[in-house]
C-alpha cells in the first residue's frame, strides 16, 4: 500500500494503517534514539514514545511534507526534550575529566583488550557529546550517525543547506578539538 | 588555498559535497601541510568512532506493545485535530478585539473635541432671545438704552427682599 494512503487511513483513525507505519519505520525512528542515547532500553522507550505522539498529532498532520520528515522532526523535537530532561542528570554523573584519567591510566590494559578499548572510546565519544551544545549534537547525530542527506536534514530542521553546511562544520570541528587529547593518545598507542 | 579552507573542503569531502578540481586542490594542500594531515587523519578516525559499530534492534514486540498503549489511549479527541485551529482563530480574535478598542478609543477622543449636547443647544438655538434682540437693533442709542433697562431689570431681580 502506497505511504500516502497509509496515512490518510491512519489519519481517520484505522489502528492496521498506523500499525504499518510503525513497522516501517520503528527502525528508523529507534536507531535515531539510539544515536542520542546509546542505550538499546532508553531508545526503545524513546522511540515508543515517539509513536505515541505521532499517533495522537497524526489528525494534524497536513501532508505539507514526507510522512518521514514529518516524523523525524516530532522525533528530533521529543530527544530535544529528553536531552534536556537528561542534561542535569548528566551533571551528576562522573566528570569528563575522571574519564580521560582512567583511560590514560589503563593504557595498558588497553593495548591487550581491543574490546575493552573500544567501550572506553563509545564511553568517552558518549560524554564529549552529551557536552555539545544541542543544535550540534543533533546535526552529528543526524549526519555522521544516521547517514541522513543535507536535503532532509535541512527539512527536518527546517533550515538552509548553508545552515546545515556550516553548523556540520562547526559541529565536527568542535567534537574534534574536544576529542584532540584522546584522538593523539590513540595515535601514540596504535 | 589556505589551512582553514582546506579543512572546510576536508570536512565536506567526507559527505561528497566537492567537485574533482576542489578535491585535487585539497590532497595538494594536504601533501605540502603536515597540520592538515594531522587533521584528517583525526576527523576519519573520529567519524568511524562515532558511528555505532553494532545497532541493536528495537526491543521485542515492539509494535504490539505500542499498540497496546494506544488501545488504552483510544482515538485522539477532535479538540486535538482543531486544536491549531481555535488557537489562530483565538490570536485572531484577540488582534480583532485589540484593534476594536483602539479604534474606539480614537473614536472617544474625537468625539470630546466636538460640542456637548448642551453647547450645541446653545449654538443651534440662541437662549436668550431677548438678548438677541437687543443686540440686533441697528441704532446705538437705542440698543444702549435697552441694554440699560434690561441690566437695571436684571437687578430688580437680584434685589433682596425687605
Amino acid at each position: 500500500m502506497e505511504e500516502r494512503e497509509l496515512v490518510e487511513r491512519a489519519s481517520a483513525g484505522e489502528a492496521e494503517a498506523f500499525g504499518e507505519l510503525v513497522s516501517r519505520y520503528q527502525n528508523r525512528v529507534f536507531h535515531l534514539a539510539f544515536g542520542f542515547t546509546r542505550d538499546r532500553a532508553a531508545a526503545d522507550d524513546l522511540a515508543q514514545e515517539i509513536f505515541l505522539k505521532a499517533y495522537l498529532a497524526l489528525p494534524g498532520f497536513r501532508g505539507k511534507s514526507e510522512f518521514s520528515t514529518w516524523l523525524y522532526r516530532l522525533a528530533i523535537n521529543h530527544i530535544k526534550d529528553y536531552l534536556r530532561k537528561m542534561k542535569k542528570k548528566m551533571k551528576r554523573e562522573e566528570p569528563l575529566e575522571e574519564a580521560r584519567v582512567k583511560l590514560v591510566s589503563d593504557e595498558s590494559e588497553m593495548t591487550q583488550e581491543e574490546e575493552e578499548l573500544m567501550e572506553k572510546r563509545r564511553k568517552l565519544l558518549e560524554k564529549v557529546m552529551a557536552t555539545l551544545p544541542e543544535k550540534y549534537r543533533i546535526i552529528l547525530t543526524l549526519r555522521d550517525i544516521e547517514g541522513l542527506s543535507y536535503e532532509e536534514i535541512a527539512s527536518i530542521l527546517g533550515t538552509s543547506l548553508g545552515t546545515v553546511d556550516s553548523r556540520l562544520h562547526r559541529a565536527r570541528k568542535l567534537l574534534r578539538e574536544k576529542m584532540e587529547p584522546y584522538l593523539r593518545q590513540e595515535g601514540r598507542i596504535s | 588555498m589556505n589551512c582553514r579552507q582546506a579543512e572546510r573542503r576536508l570536512l565536506r569531502s567526507f559527505d561528497g559535497r566537492i567537485t574533482a578540481e576542489e578535491r585535487k586542490k585539497l590532497e595538494d594542500h594536504i601533501r605540502h601541510c603536515s597540520r592538515c594531515a594531522r587533521l584528517q587523519t583525526e576527523y576519519k578516525t573520529l567519524l568511524s568512532w562515532i558511528k555505532p559499530d553494532q545497532v541493536p534492534e528495537p526491543l521485542p514486540d515492539f509494535r504490539e506493545r505500542l499498540e497496546k498503549k494506544i488501545a488504552s489511549l483510544g482515538r485522539p479527541e477532535p479538540e486535538i485535530i482543531w486544536q491549531p485551529v481555535l488557537v489562530q482563530a483565538a490570536t485572531i480574535a484577540l488582534i480583532g478585539l485589540i484593534i476594536l478598542s483602539g479604534l474606539m478609543i480614537f473614536l472617544q477622543v474625537g468625539k470630546s473635541m466636538a460640542f456637548s449636547q448642551t453647547e450645541a443647544l446653545i449654538f443651534q438655538e440662541n437662549p436668550f432671545p431677548e438678548v438677541q434682540q437687543i443686540l440686533n437693533e441697528t441704532q446705538l442709542e437705542q440698543r444702549n438704552l435697552r441694554l440699560m433697562f434690561s441690566s437695571l431689570e436684571v437687578q430688580e431681580l437680584r434685589r433682596p427682599l425687605p
